[in-house]
């Protein structure tokens, strides 16, 4: 396993050129995925097709294999998630998870916080619901972490779980259960969000988000459990050994 | 030559050919991977066996409202090649390159289509 840094992470991601398919008749759907994806590293190609009601896209690894596919009112909700809290997801909301799956390792551009905190909540929830292990989180700045801080202290004292929680400059608040660790080097740019599983590989994801400019975030979310392990190695050996 | 020598091909098959039985058209449209094959394929003239699994696992994910994965995909790719393809060939509504997974010279009868479209 290498300890990996978030920049060098993104980088990872950032060669891995996915292909996405749109079929759909109608050329201003099509557009507008071309243009959301512009920035992205996506390639989008539009297959024309009138002949159903409706539409879908497919994606393609960086291999050329296909990876999945999903109705275009499905995708727009995953481009477009909504905030909920962990613990309100009932268990029908498997759904959820299976379309984060879907975009895993495909970049995304301009979230704002809200979306941000959707993408978030995805991983919170897994720890939740597994109850053990440890999370990970970045908040950037102090007033971040206060926002979020009793959502974090739920967390923290959910069965066996343990939440770490990273910050650029001072902690001047108190924390209960959190572990609060206030540092510098990586951590005034990038939103993350990790869970190490608690020993099951199944269970890692990480969000690791680079604050391009003020509110508008650029990053990606995987599952790979290599991947994940190298991201909280980093974590540790940076700022908690 | 080649295209000449095909088109002149299709063109007495087609005037050889017997009218479409109920049963051909049905049978053809019994297979839900084949139905959206099909749609798909009845307007366009050329598509590519990798292009028509993506279709039907795509269909597949619309109408269950969820992800569809390489699973479907495989099976799709697989039914395709060994069953739908080769049997709408035989019908002569399309040619289909097995070794370079292509389509082509696609021509879905206006009766098929109107099943299809029946079938929604």
């Amino acid at each position: 396993m290498t300890a990996t840094t978030f920049g060098e992470a993104l980088n990872t991601v950032e060669r891995e050129r996915k292909r996405l398919e749109v079929y759909t008749g109608r050329d201003d759907v099509a557009s507008e995925l071309e243009a959301q994806f512009a920035t992205k590293n996506v390639t989008v190609n539009h297959r024309r097709t009138d002949t159903f009601d409706d539409g879908f896209v497919a994606i393609y690894g960086a291999d050329g294999e296909f990876q999945g596919a999903l109705g275009l009112d499905q995708f727009d909700a995953v481009l477009s998630p909504t905030t909920h809290p962990p613990w309100s997801l009932d268990s029908a909301d498997g759904e959820a998870e299976t379309l984060f799956d879907f975009l895993e390792n495909t970049l995304f551009t301009t979230y704002d916080r809200t979306q941000m905190l959707a993408a978030s909540r995805e991983i919170e929830d897994r720890a939740w619901r597994v109850a053990d292990g440890i999370l990970y989180a970045g908040f950037q700045r102090e007033e971040a972490l206060v926002e979020q801080l009793d959502v974090y202290e739920r967390l923290a004292s959910r069965g066996s779980l343990s939440a770490v929680v990273f910050i650029d400059g001072t902690w001047s608040e108190s924390a209960d259960e959190l572990t609060v660790v206030s540092d510098g080097g990586e951590l005034g740019r990038f939103w993350f969000v990790a869970f190490d599983g608690a020993g099951s590989d199944h269970q890692k994801c990480a969000l690791v988000a680079a604050e391009r400019q003020p509110g508008r975030y650029y990053g990606f979310w995987t599952y790979a459990p290599e991947f994940v392990d190298g991201l909280i190695d980093s974590l540790e050996t940076t700022y908690l050994d | 030559m080649t295209e000449e020598n095909s088109l002149d091909e299709r063109s007495t098959r087609a005037s050889d050919a017997e009218p479409w039985s109920a049963d051909e058209i049905f049978g053809l449209c019994s297979n839900r991977d084949a139905r959206i094959a099909l749609v798909y394929l009845s307007d366009r003239e050329t598509a590519t066996i990798e292009e028509l699994a993506t279709v039907i696992a795509g269909q597949s994910a619309v109408e269950k409202g969820g992800v569809e994965g390489r699973e479907r995909h495989d099976h799709a790719r697989i039914v395709l090649h060994h069953a739908v393809l080769p049997r709408l060939a035989d019908h002569d509504i399309l040619e289909y390159d097995s070794e370079e997974g292509e389509v082509r010279d696609v021509d879905v009868p206006d009766i098929v289509a109107t099943v299809l479209r029946i079938d929604g």
